[in-house]
Parts: structure tokens; C-alpha cells; sequence
């Protein structure tokens, strides 16, 4: 996904004006003139001024069409479902990551991803997913002491 | 490679439904399995500060030693950051099972005035208090000031912030003890300049490179350098004086001012742990804490021990917090 | 030399031996899982050791730590998740390789130049340690704020493309370490009320995410071009043309070792810092610099070289003053207090065979680590066999739990994503994410020197040039900057390219 550079210079002057907005409501620090937004609003300078030279390199430019030109992979649809797999599913796997605990949803995770990059065979991917899976959470939690949570099979087996 | 066939996308969406409904089944009929006496199951003890560091080796030491009696595993989890704000909540908003344990520290009593959080001591089941180290004032070996009772002097007649001194961060233990000393000296707690550092090694360090005018931590945090004849411990804020290094007198004894501050740590749980918990967990925390093992080992690190039951641990908790909030209103650091 | 003879009877000894050999698979362990850090092993090893004599348990901590900065070349090279955070100024020209089918060459190298960077740096410990000691000690705020801006302006020498697009990035890796409990005044900032994000955005969920799940993102939405990665590489004997590579670059090794080991002296600056500065120099340095980031073997072999000399370094302060030289060595300490071997000066007098014993440990350990190296390259190496579609996915899980154990929260999890998706877009539009990942390591540090540097001296500018040490250190930053800022004018002057910088994806 290609951005305009103008867009992009843009999108730095809001970030350094939120920087700065809430940098002021940073309190002094005790017995001295700079405090906690010192570093900040020099920051937020940092990011104008680039967002500003992004800006005018961006216009003096008009090679490239839109302000957001999508890759060409965004024209197949399979792959924006493909990227909304791995993301969308990394979410849900956060969301329920205690209620499922991590060999249960990471399991699922691997083997719809794997099913999907394999067009189809969902239960050789579910296979071979809760295999490495299994692995993965054995050596974590008990080799190396990661207290990964197991969700539904707590206490089941360690 | 992908291959990309008409059909197969339908059965493969299918498929999936029919596995998330077989698994969603099997997870409600394991959930919820009959509760047996405690414990069952692994024990996580929660250190709010980073693996290595004095609260970690501590809280790994008592979890090695509670682990053949519990007869299930201690896991030691750090959970670091915001100046202990994030360990300290993971343990108060644990479910009070008896399943999460945590090592609270000093710094329990002292975030909430600075409005880092809302919790405090009441949010916590106390079980046992360990260990307290009290401050000590270091300053480099060529430093003018001989005792105590010169720095001080010398602080007093100075104007204010003319003098800087460094140790924790800001609203830290060590910050405390400044402030609280200054206070019981008759001074403005903020009439030195803190400095604020990532811990005691960086500012001893600072402070030999001649970055400020001395350090408050505890003794033993400084007795590398202090073997190295780089620095020198003026005096110990606390009631007796340590026996790995008898030659440092306390600040009573130095000055006449009787004040003591240490920084503590404390085995607790969740608020409202069960009874059926505290009736196994506080005796075996005093079982430890009577080890040899574990005095040997505190002793090996230099650390003071010191026992109070869950009664007495509320209490000092108690005590400290309104303390450390006069001490904070009073350098600006309070809300 | 009584005591020399002392320190060789404990350590040639069949338990410590194997002591030193279990601990050392376990650091390749450690190391080659992404999240898992060279520190990490030595926290898991530290209740251990509680059960150990003193030596076999210093030898196992050393062993561990110098297999784990080793190990985290292998996932960097194999798939592009940086094993360990001082393998991540390189991943990029090691993994590049990699898919030219030079694995080969890229983990070999990676264990020789390890190898060659731990020996020197043990060398370097054992003969000077106390006189360098002395030196770091005379180290303040100030000169800490300089070294740290001069390591800084590294971002610019290793970011590839536009300039300005380069200093966009290590503005927003510094602002990202803004997030969180400022580091003076207490201050919660940017943290939305969030109690996790009081502690900050992990630097390690933060670099798996840039790297590694930027790069699954992108195989996601490239042709997924079947790339037998597999059969592409030369097989055969990864100390192969590692002697020529030595041959080539005898400065660059030379002058890795030194600075590597010079940083790592430095309490607070370990192997992650020196793998930085050490390949930001190779590229300056370089009669190529246009290939560095783009696969290329120069960087990898100074930045691998630095971050192992860097390691041993780190024991110099720790062992003379017990002030810890990065975050392995501030464990060390601790270890070192247990075992009645006080750090301090006195341990000269007090306990020499066993500091000539921790010298023996560091040479041996670094030279154990050819056959386990090999070991372990010739395991990690099938991972590369494993189909694509599989381990993609897989590398997702790698990346879940290696973002989850760094603080054992699922809030790492989401910062992960978060930022794999924000590198994803970063490098999709030709903004280089090494100086991002630079930004965030140094930010704290520079913010903290920086303001307590301020505090010491009440808002004086000027102070930061009093001490000579800092004048001296301050002039040299200063004139890199004003040195590229005119090459930088200079270069704009000519006309512009496209807008956007070179695209990885399409």
C-alpha cells in the first residue's frame, strides 16, 4: 500500500501537533523550568518540519496518482482476505487469548492460516498445526517457564 | 504454492464451522472441572521488578524453598515497568484464588501520592513482610565531608538546590529517604536537588564521576565501590547499625536525628484471599523465613531480614504510607 | 601463577565441563527463540546455579550468554526474526543472503566472527581490566548524553533511501520510547490511561513485529512465488570461505573487536548497542556502502564480530566495581554476591583463581561454541525446508509467544501487531526500519542523560561542555552532524528522484 508522500507529511503534522497538545498538559517538574515535555515537544518539531518537507517534495512530484495507490495484490481479493486473516485472527487470538488459552487458539490460528495459504486440506494443516503448536507450548512453559495460559485444559496436564 | 480451484473455498469455510463447533464443545465440557483442596495447581508469584535485580533473587529464593511443601510449582513471573505500577496492579487485580501470590515492595506505598495508580496497601491480602534495607548516605572517598553531621551542615547553610544528590528515581525509596531526612533534620524536603537515575549503580556511578554530591541507598548496593576506596558511607537510616559493615554509624548515632527509612518487600496476595489460603500460605511463609537457607542467602546479598505476620505487615504498611505521603506532599511530589 | 594453575584445576574438571556443555545447548536454545534474550537465559539459569559451586556456576552463565548472542543470528538469517535484540542491526543483509542461497556463508560467518569478537573481548578482560575499569568509572551523565547522540546519528549512516525518510523513522522509533513513565520526573506520558502502557512499548515485541511480521505481511500480499530457499543453498561446510572473508576484512574485524569491546566496558551499553554502532561504521567505512541493507556480508561480520567482544567487555566494570556493564552482567552481580565472590577490587586479593577462572571459562566457552555452532546451524537449517504456507503461520506463533514471554503479558502480543503492520507500511513506502528500531533503543537512554544532565545543571546549556571528557565528545558528535548535514544539502541540491523510495512489494 503506497501512501502520497504529501499524505504521509500530512499525517507527521498531526502526530506533532497531538505531541505537543498533550505534552503540554505535562506538569513541571519540581524546583525546575523544563519537565517531562522537554523531550517531546522537541520531538514534535522533529516530525514537522519532515512532514513539511514531505509536503513539498510530495506536490513538487506528480508522478504517482492518487493519495493512496493500493499494490497490486489489493485487486485480487484473495489476498485482502489473506491479510485479514493474519490480522484479524492475531486480534482475536489477543482477545481470547486467556479463555482459550495460547495451544487452543494459537492450534486454530495455524491451521486456518495454513489451510488458507494451502487452498483448502484443512485437516492435514490441523494436523501438522497442532504438532508444532503442541511443541511450542510444551518447551515455553515448561522448559524455559513461560507461564503461557492453558485456558480450558488448566490443570489437565502440565 | 496456492492453488486456487472453484470449489474448494465453500467446503473449506464449512469445514471450519464444523471444527470451531466440535471445539467450542469441548471446551465447555472441560471448563469448570470440580475444585479440590489448594493447591492444585501451579502457584505464579509475581515480582514487579526485573529478573537479576534484589526483589527477583529474593522472590526466586522463597518460591524454591515454599515449592517441596506446597508440593506443586512456584513459577517466578516479572512483570516490569512503570516504576512498579504494572507488577503491582497484575498482583491486586489477580482473581484471590491463592493461585497468584506477588512480592510487593516499598513502592506500594509511595505511587499512588505521585497519582501513578489507585491502588495502595488495602488492595492486598498481606501474608508475610521479609526484608527492609535501610538507606544509607554515601558519598565519594574525596568528598569534603568527613560525617554526616558536616553534609548536613554544610546542606543547611547552602542555598536550596545547590545541592544534588541522586539514588532512584523520582518519588523512589531512596528519594523518600532524602526528603524524610531532610524533614527530620528541620530542612525543606526538597531543599537538595534530586537527580533522578535507573537505580543505585548508575547513580554511585554518576556520582564517582563526579556527577553529584552524594548518594542515598542501601549499604550493601555500594560496597563494591566502598571495597574499592571509591566511596563512603556516612551514615544508616535505621535502628541499629549493619553487621557486614560495623564502622558505619546510624543517623542517630551520626546526628542526633532520629529517623529510620528503609525499603521493604513483602509477600502478599489479592485482596480477600480465602482462609483456607492464608491458613496454609502464612505459616509456610514464616517456615521459610526461618530457613537457613533463606538467611543464609539474604545475608550472602547483604539484605536485612526483618518478620511481621499479616496483622503487623498491615499495620507497618499502614504506617509507611502515611509517612511516605507527608514525606512526598512535601518535596512537590504528591497530588 | 600458583593461582593461575588454581583457576585451570577448576575449570578443566569433568563437572564443569559439563556443566559449561548443557548450559551452552541451552543457550543456543534461548537465543535462536525469538523474544528470548541473552539475558533471559541467564535469569532462567540463576536458580540453577544456586546449587552449584562457584565455578561450574560462572561457567555456566558465560556459556550461556556467549551461545545465546550467537544463536540469535540463526532465526535473523533463516527468517528474519531477530533471535536476540543484538542481531537485529544485521538481520536484514543476513536474511537478504539467505535468499540469494548463501546460508551458508551468512551462519558460518555469524559463528566464526562470534567466535573471533568473544576471544578478543576475553583477551581484553583478562589483561586490562582493571586500568579500563578506572576509565569507564570516570563517566557522568554527560558524556553518557553525547555517546548516546553519537550513536544516534548511526541512523543516518544505516538507513538506505531518502534521508529525510530515514530521520522520520528514527523520530518515530524515539517517540515511541517516549511512551510510558517519563524517565525524571515520574510522569505518566501517552499512556491513555492504560496501566500496561505505563511500562512502556517493549523494545522486543516492537522489533519482532517490525521485522518479522513485516515480512509475513509481505509474503502475504506478494505472488507467493514458490522460493525453494531449501534447495537453492550451496550445501556443504559453513567454515568454507570464512577465511577468505577474514583476509578481506582484516580492519573491519579488528576495529569491530575494539569498538565492541570499548562499548560493552561502558556500564550500561552492551552487545545490542555495539552490533549498532559497529555496523553503522562498517558502512561508513565501506568502499561499498551502497550494498549494505540490500545483503550484504561486510556489516554482518562487523556487527557479529562486535556483539560477542562486546559481551566479555560488559564483565570488566562488573568484576572491578560491581557496577553492571549491561543487563547479563547486573544478574551476574547478584550471582556473584551468592557465592561469596564479592565484585570489587578486592577480588583480585581475595579470590584470584577465580577470576583467572573466569578468563579460562571465557576463552573455552567461546571456543565450544564452533562445535555446538555448527550443531546448531546444522539443525536450524532444516527450517528452511519446511514448506512456506506452513511456516508462515508458524512464524506468527513464534512471534505471539516470543512477544508474550519478554514480559509475560498478551500486551506485547498487541504491540507486536501493531507495529508489524506500522513496519509493513513503513517499508512499503521506502522508509528504512533499522533507524526506528535504533530510535527505540536508545531513546530512553538518551532522554534520561540528557534531562538529568539538565538537572545537574539547573537548564545550562553550556554545562554539557564543562567537563573536558564531554567538550572533547560533544565536539566530535557535533561535527558528524554539521559534516552530514552539508552532505546532505549538498545531495538534495541535485535533482529528485520519484517520491517514493524503493519499493520491496508490489
Amino acid at each position: 500500500m503506497r501512501i502520497h508522500d504529501s499524505l504521509i507529511g500530512v499525517v507527521l503534522l498531526a502526530l506533532a501537533a497531538f505531541a505537543a497538545y498533550e505534552a503540554a498538559g505535562f506538569p513541571p517538574m519540581p524546583g525546575q523550568r523544563f519537565g517531562p515535555s522537554l523531550v517531546p515537544n522537541l520531538l514534535a518539531a522533529g516530525f514537522a518540519i519532515c512532514g513539511l518537507v514531505l509536503i513539498a517534495s510530495g506536490l513538487r512530484c506528480r508522478e504517482v496518482a492518487g493519495p493512496v495507490e493500493l499494490g497490486a495484490w489489493a485487486r485480487k481479493g484473495g489476498h485482502v482476505l489473506d491479510v485479514g486473516l493474519v490480522v484479524g485472527g492475531l486480534v482475536l487470538l489477543i482477545l481470547f487469548w486467556k479463555p482459550l488459552g495460547f495451544l487452543i487458539g494459537a492450534t486454530l490460528y495455524t491451521a486456518v492460516l495454513a489451510a488458507r495459504f494451502r487452498g483448502g486440506r484443512l485437516a492435514s494443516s490441523f494436523v501438522v498445526a497442532l504438532l508444532a503448536c503442541f511443541a511450542i507450548d510444551w518447551g515455553f512453559r515448561r522448559l524455559l517457564l513461560v507461564p503461557l495460559p492453558q485456558g480450558p485444559l488448566t490443570g489437565l496436564y502440565w | 504454492m496456492r492453488k486456487t480451484k472453484g470449489s474448494p473455498r465453500h467446503a473449506w469455510t464449512r469445514r471450519t464451522a464444523l471444527l470451531a463447533a466440535a471445539l467450542g464443545t469441548l471446551v465447555f465440557a472441560l471448563a469448570n472441572p470440580a475444585s479440590a483442596a489448594w493447591p492444585e495447581r501451579p502457584i505464579t508469584l509475581i515480582v514487579p521488578w526485573a529478573a537479576g535485580g534484589g526483589t527477583d533473587a529474593t522472590a526466586r529464593i522463597i518460591a524454591k524453598l515454599m515449592e517441596p511443601d506446597l508440593g506443586v510449582p512456584v513459577n517466578v513471573v516479572n512483570r516490569t515497568g512503570g516504576s512498579g505500577v504494572v507488577g503491582h496492579s497484575a498482583i491486586a487485580t489477580a482473581p484471590p484464588d491463592g493461585y497468584t501470590i506477588g512480592l510487593i515492595t516499598f513502592e506500594i506505598g509511595a505511587m499512588h501520592w505521585q497519582g501513578l495508580t489507585e491502588l495502595n496497601w488495602t488492595d492486598y491480602t498481606p501474608i508475610a513482610l521479609v526484608n527492609e534495607d535501610p538507606a544509607g548516605v554515601i558519598v565519594r572517598s574525596d568528598s569534603p565531608y568527613k560525617s554526616a553531621k558536616e553534609l548536613l551542615d554544610a546542606i543547611r547553610a547552602a542555598p536550596k538546590g545547590k545541592f544534588k544528590a541522586s539514588g532512584t528515581a523520582q518519588g523512589g525509596s531512596w528519594h523518600i529517604a532524602l526528603g524524610g531526612m531532610l524533614v527530620a533534620a528541620g530542612l525543606p524536603a526538597d531543599h537538595v536537588q534530586w537527580v533522578p537515575s535507573t537505580g543505585a549503580a548508575t547513580a554511585l556511578q554518576d556520582m564517582v564521576a563526579g556527577g553529584v554530591d552524594f548518594v542515598t541507598c542501601s549499604v550493601p548496593e555500594a560496597k563494591a565501590l566502598i571495597d574499592a576506596g571509591k566511596v563512603r558511607a556516612l551514615a544508616l537510616m535505621g535502628k541499629e547499625r549493619n553487621a557486614t559493615f560495623p564502622d558505619v554509624p546510624t543517623l542517630e548515632e551520626a546526628t542526633g536525628i532520629d529517623f529510620q527509612l528503609g525499603a521493604w518487600r513483602g509477600l502478599a496476595g489479592p485482596k480477600g484471599l480465602p482462609e483456607e489460603v492464608t491458613d496454609k500460605l502464612v505459616p509456610l511463609a514464616k517456615k521459610v523465613y526461618d530457613s537457613k537457607e533463606f538467611q543464609d542467602f539474604m545475608a550472602s546479598r547483604g539484605f536485612a531480614t526483618v518478620y511481621a505476620p499479616p496483622q503487623e505487615f498491615a499495620a507497618f504498611m499502614k504506617a509507611r504510607d502515611e509517612s511516605t505521603g507527608a514525606v512526598m506532599k512535601g518535596l512537590g511530589l504528591a497530588k | 601463577m600458583a593461582a593461575f594453575e588454581t583457576a585451570l584445576g577448576l575449570v578443566f574438571e569433568p563437572y564443569t565441563l559439563w556443566i559449561m556443555l548443557v548450559s551452552g545447548l541451552f543457550g543456543l536454545f534461548v537465543g535462536a527463540m525469538p523474544g528470548l534474550t541473552a539475558t533471559m537465559a541467564t535469569a532462567l539459569l540463576v536458580p540453577v546455579t544456586f546449587f552449584m559451586p562457584p565455578v561450574p556456576a560462572i561457567a555456566a552463565l558465560v556459556t550461556a550468554t556467549a551461545m545465546a548472542i550467537f544463536a540469535g543470528d540463526l532465526p535473523g538469517a533463516l527468517v528474519r526474526i531477530p533471535g536476540t535484540p543484538a542481531s537485529a542491526a544485521y538481520v536484514e543483509d543476513a536474511h537478504r543472503l539467505t535468499r540469494e542461497g548463501q546460508a551458508e556463508l551468512v551462519l558460518g560467518c555469524g559463528l566464526v566472527f562470534s567466535v573471533i569478537g568473544g576471544i578478543f573481548g576475553s583477551l581484553v578482560l583478562a589483561v586490562s581490566a582493571p586500568i579500563l575499569a578506572e576509565f569507564a568509572l570516570g563517566f557522568s551523565s554527560f558524556e553518557y548524553f553525547w555517546l548516546a547522540l553519537f550513536g544516534l546519528s548511526c541512523a543516518v549512516f544505516i538507513s538506505t533511501g531518502r534521508p529525510v525518510k530515514g530521520i522520520v523513522s528514527v523520530l518515530l522509533g524515539l517517540a515511541i520510547a517516549t511512551v510510558g513513565i517519563d524517565p525524571t520526573a515520574g510522569h505518566p506520558r501517552f499512556t491513555f490511561g492504560s496501566v500496561e502502557l505505563t511500562a512502556g512499548v517493549s523494545f522486543i515485541p516492537a522489533m519482532i513485529g517490525m521485522f518479522a511480521m513485516a515480512e509475513v505481511l509481505r509474503w502475504v500480499t506478494s505472488s507467493r512465488q514458490v522460493e525453494d530457499l531449501a534447495g537453492r543453498q550451496k550445501l556443504g561446510n559453513v567454515f568454507r570461505g570464512q577465511w577468505a572473508l577474514l583476509k578481506r576484512y582484516p580492519v573491519n574485524v579488528l576495529r569491530s573487536n575494539i569498538v565492541g569491546t570499548a562499548i560493552g566496558i561502558l556500564p550500561g551499553a552492551g552487545a545490542d548497542i555495539a552490533a549498532w554502532v559497529t555496523y553503522a561504521l562498517s558502512k561508513r567505512f565501506s568502499k561499498e556502502p551502497e550494498k549494505f541493507g540490500k545483503g550484504h556480508i561486510e556489516g554482518v561480520v562487523d556487527a557479529g564480530t562486535a556483539n560477542n567482544s562486546a559481551l566479555a567487555g560488559a564483565w570488566v566494570p562488573a568484576l572491578v566495581f560491581g557496577i553492571p556493564g549491561d543487563t547479563i552482567t547486573a544478574i551476574v552481580i547478584g550471582v556473584l554476591f551468592i557465592k561469596g565472590m564479592n565484585p570489587g577490587p578486592m577480588i583480585m586479593l581475595n579470590n584470584p583463581e577465580f577470576l583467572y577462572a573466569i578468563f579460562v571459562i571465557f576463552v573455552l566457552a567461546n571456543l565450544l561454541m564452533l562445535p555446538l555452532g555448527w550443531l546448531a546451524i546444522k539443525v536450524f537449517r532444516r527450517i528452511l525446508s519446511i514448506p512456506r504456507e506452513f511456516l508462515m503461520p508458524l512464524i506468527l506463533v513464534a512471534c505471539v509467544v516470543g512477544s508474550y514471554a519478554i514480559n509475560n503479558s498478551v500486551f506485547g502480543v498487541g504491540i507486536m501487531l501493531v507495529l508489524g503492520v506500522l513496519g509493513w507500511l513503513m517499508e512499503e513506502n521506502g522508509f528504512p526500519i533499522a533507524p526506528a528500531i535504533l530510535g527505540l533503543v536508545l531513546g530512553e537512554m538518551i532522554e534520561s542523560h540528557f534531562m538529568t544532565s539538565m538537572i545537574k545543571a539547573d537548564g545550562n546549556l553550556m554545562a554539557f561542555f564543562e567537563r573536558p571528557l564531554s567538550a572533547f565528545l560533544g565536539v566530535v558528535t557535533l561535527t558528524v552532524w554539521a559534516w552530514v548535514a552539508i552532505g546532505a544539502l549538498r545531495r538534495s541540491a541535485t535533482p529528485l528522484p520519484a517520491s517514493a523510495g524503493p519499493s520491496t512489494a508490489g
